[in-house]
């Protein structure tokens, strides 16, 4: 068998003794390596290390690891400050296509998604239909549960970007996201709103991806735009501001992005694979 | 000089780093972050893989030999259908139906289910026809692929080593049961790269039915330690087969479109401080997912498909999830240039009642199949198509109270189009079907996919991939092409 050379020799020769000592006691073995301090060592990036060690072999910093499918989707929820964090309880609902279910049968089963603050409990809450698992779920690798899985499979799919640009539940977040940052009046520029208000995000993204995003916020106007921060979900979906995308010249160009509908509506398969409309000519 | 051994490594790993220059001889590339980098254009400046738009091209700069197959449609009968009922007809077995099976055949022999159980020979109830001009039999269950009989070469003398069907189907798909291997599509496509931007250059689709059998999981199409722009994309038999492909009410295509340009640059901020190849793959999935939001809605609108072809496969509505509508759609695919096309049908697991259950899922299978190789070949597209059609693994000879056990000495596959020769047999089975026979003409997995690959002018010991240290294949250290079965 060949391999690279360990990056850290002793270290496995130290370990190996510590192993056998321990009477090969493997829970402890695990113990001590996850309590380590290499191993709590944050992930957040360090740039001096770039140049001497890109690979982090010698596991200087800890490797950036990618969130669970679960967690992809109360990332978002967090961000936009919709996240229900109550502990236990019957499962939610979230928005999920029309028809999944369809071929569901042995009884014939009918998804109705939640229209209140349960649409918004974490992952780990969400209804599992196993053989029909949320497509959000499947698209981000989690199983179906059919059999057991020792680690989720990892991918990078095109049905992932299309669940974060598409997926009502995504859709969203991101307007009610955007929606907070343009009515924050705490600081007159969107950059300094993105830094205090989002947290998360600022936390996460260097100064480059804020600037840009500022940027891209200040395009954007929305009357009329409704103050207060938590409203409750049902009225959220029947008054939506409206949001007018204008483009650089700032005349409007079209209605934009602010309506996001509960489920997706009731469509014939037919009209299901239509070609996504253009809505310039009609509605600018 | 008396160097601290992590420091000695760090320079060796430095000396790798420092000759990032050389990436556009890849196959020597380490690991999978030379490969990241080779994805990403901007260090590649016109070295073989990427063409100017950014598309995968392929590792490999020339094929090793002619190539004869573009694409494959891999009609992979999950479940393990039986050789005895299909292409492999054994009157010695169908005459000592019932009694003991000859224990100079299965002493020692490893079994699934049958353990412990007193072995009884297991005749088949169903007849068989010689086909076509060339003479080939295959079973009365099948009349369709009957009539295809000249266009495919039927391989007698399958054998594989996993006797259970999720490591079986992980042998077939990559060569080995241990997970994080790539499979032969994702394979293909690092090796030849893709013909279409607008689709990804893997794609699956499974049906199932009339009996559902075992799920088949999502690692049978993963791209292993290839990074994970190889591997398969699944898409919904039923409905749409994307989710998610439309855009939200209000947004139109060119906001789609700034918003995902934003999110290029963002993640390109994120790579340029990370360095993680993963990062170029899912700038390039949103952007092939900005395509399919066309792309998939044009490959699913079967409504301008004639109904005399819907006649032909059998679809009696389209996009219903059936096998027929799923050959159609590979049909459509192969037109749009995926490089794998995998069609899995779940049904072939026939531990009891084989008879009934054989005669359901070749009533839902037979037509749809005979009429892909037929729609192939009248639109000229079956000479660069390969098709494959059969199961993980065959199944005993001997009964298990009225069906069979899952068998890995011997089972039978077609193949046809793309640089296979039609209508011969190949290779042969013992008088009982227990065991491939050694004539020269035995078909391992190994030999299957070195087969596969020298079709498409791939030298299987030359596509390798570095992954920890050693070079991998995809027939490992194993394979032998089956020349006989090429053009």
């Amino acid at each position: 068998m060949q391999g690279e050379p360990p990056s850290h020799p002793e270290l496995l020769d130290w370990l190996s003794v510590r192993f056998v000592e321990s009477g090969w006691d493997i829970k402890a073995l695990v113990r001590l390596i996850v309590s380590s301090g290499t191993y709590r060592q944050s992930a957040h990036h360090r740039p001096d290390l770039r140049e001497f060690d890109p690979q982090n072999r010698l596991l200087a910093a800890q490797n950036p690891r990618r969130l669970d499918a679960e967690f992809v989707r109360d990332n978002a929820l967090f961000a936009a400050g919709l996240l229900n964090l109550e502990l236990g309880g019957p499962s939610g609902h979230p928005y999920q296509p029309d028809g999944y279910y369809a071929s569901l049968n042995f009884p014939a089963r009918r998804y109705k998604a939640d229209t209140d603050d349960r649409q918004y409990r974490r992952g780990l809450y969400m209804h599992w239909q196993r053989t029909f698992l949320h497509p959000m779920l499947a698209n981000f690798d989690a199983p179906s549960r059919e059999e057991c899985v020792a680690a989720r499979n990892l991918s990078t799919t095109p049905q992932q970007a299309l669940t974060l640009l598409n997926d009502p539940s995504f859709v969203e977040a991101a307007r009610v996201f955007a929606e907070r940052v343009l009515a924050d009046e705490s600081a007159p520029d969107f950059r300094s709103r993105l830094r205090s208000r989002v947290h998360p995000f600022a936390r996460a993204s260097g100064l480059g991806a804020r600037t840009r995003l500022a940027r891209r916020l200040s395009r954007h106007t929305t009357t009329p735009l409704r103050r207060g921060s938590r409203l409750r979900a049902r009225s959220r979906f029947r008054r939506t501001p409206v949001c007018v995308h204008h483009n650089r010249s700032g005349r409007a160009r079209c209605l934009d992005a602010a309506r996001t509908r509960p489920p997706e509506p009731q469509r014939n398969h037919r009209a299901l694979l239509r070609p996504p409309r253009d809505e310039h000519s009609s509605r600018s | 000089m008396n160097i601290p051994p992590g420091l000695e490594f760090l320079q060796q790993q430095q000396r790798q780093w420092s000759r990032r220059t050389f990436l556009g001889k890849s196959a020597q590339a380490i690991g999978a972050l030379a490969l990241g980098s080779l994805l990403n254009p901007r260090l590649l400046r016109g070295a073989a893989p990427a063409a100017p738009d950014g598309r995968w091209r392929g590792i490999l700069p020339a094929p090793h030999f002619l190539p004869r197959a573009k694409r494959i449609i891999h009609l992979c009968m999950a479940g393990g259908p039986s050789h005895l009922e299909t292409f492999d007809p054994k009157p010695m077995l169908d005459r000592i139906h019932g009694q003991p099976f000859p224990e100079s055949f299965t002493q020692g022999q490893q079994l699934a289910q049958l353990q412990n159980v007193k072995l009884l020979a297991r005749g088949s109830s169903f007849t068989f026809s010689r086909c076509g001009l060339s003479g080939q039999w295959i079973s009365d269950l099948l009349p369709h692929t009957q009539t295809i009989a000249d266009d495919i070469c039927i391989v007698r003398s399958m054998h594989t080593e996993q006797i259970n069907h999720d490591p079986a189907h992980a042998f077939m798909n990559t060569g080995s049961i241990i997970k994080g291997r790539p499979s032969m599509g994702s394979w293909l496509l690092y090796g030849l790269g893709a013909e279409t931007d607008d689709l990804p250059g893997f794609v699956v689709l499974m049906s199932s039915g009339p009996s559902v059998d075992q799920p088949v999981s999502a690692r049978q199409w993963s791209a292993g330690f290839l990074p994970s722009r190889f591997q398969g994309v699944q898409l919904q038999s039923v409905g749409a087969p994307v989710h998610y492909v439309g855009n939200p009410d209000g947004v139109c295509q060119s906001a789609q479109r700034q918003v995902i340009d934003e999110i290029a640059r963002l993640n390109g901020f994120h790579e340029e401080e990370s360095l993680d190849p993963e990062i170029q793959t899912r700038i390039a999935q949103y952007e092939l997912a900005f395509k399919m939001q066309a792309s998939v809605p044009d490959l699913a609108d079967l409504s301008k498909e004639p109904q005399s072809i819907l006649d032909l496969y059998g679809v009696k509505k389209p996009g219903d999830g059936s096998f027929a509508s799923n050959c159609l759609l590979a049909r459509r695919l192969a037109e749009r240039g995926v490089r794998f096309i995998q069609l899995y049908h779940r049904g072939w697991d026939h531990h009891g009642d084989i008879d009934n259950r054989m005669r359901g899922v070749c009533q839902l299978v037979d037509q749809p199949t005979a009429a892909l190789v037929k729609d192939l070949k009248q639109r000229g597209l079956l000479e660069d198509t390969l098709i494959l059609w059969g199961g993980e693994f065959g199944r005993t000879p001997m009964g298990q109270g009225t069906g069979r056990d899952h068998h890995i000495n011997a089972f039978s596959i077609w193949m046809a189009g793309g640089g296979i020769k039609p209508g011969i047999t190949w290779g042969s089975t013992d008088e009982l079907g227990y065991r491939y026979i050694e004539d020269g003409q035995q078909m391992h997995v190994h030999d299957l996919h070195a087969t596969m690959l020298a079709a498409f002018g791939i030298d299987h010991t030359k596509l390798t991939y570095r992954s920890q240290g050693r070079d991998f294949r995809l027939t490992d250290v194993h394979g032998k092409v089956a020349h006989g079965i090429l053009v």
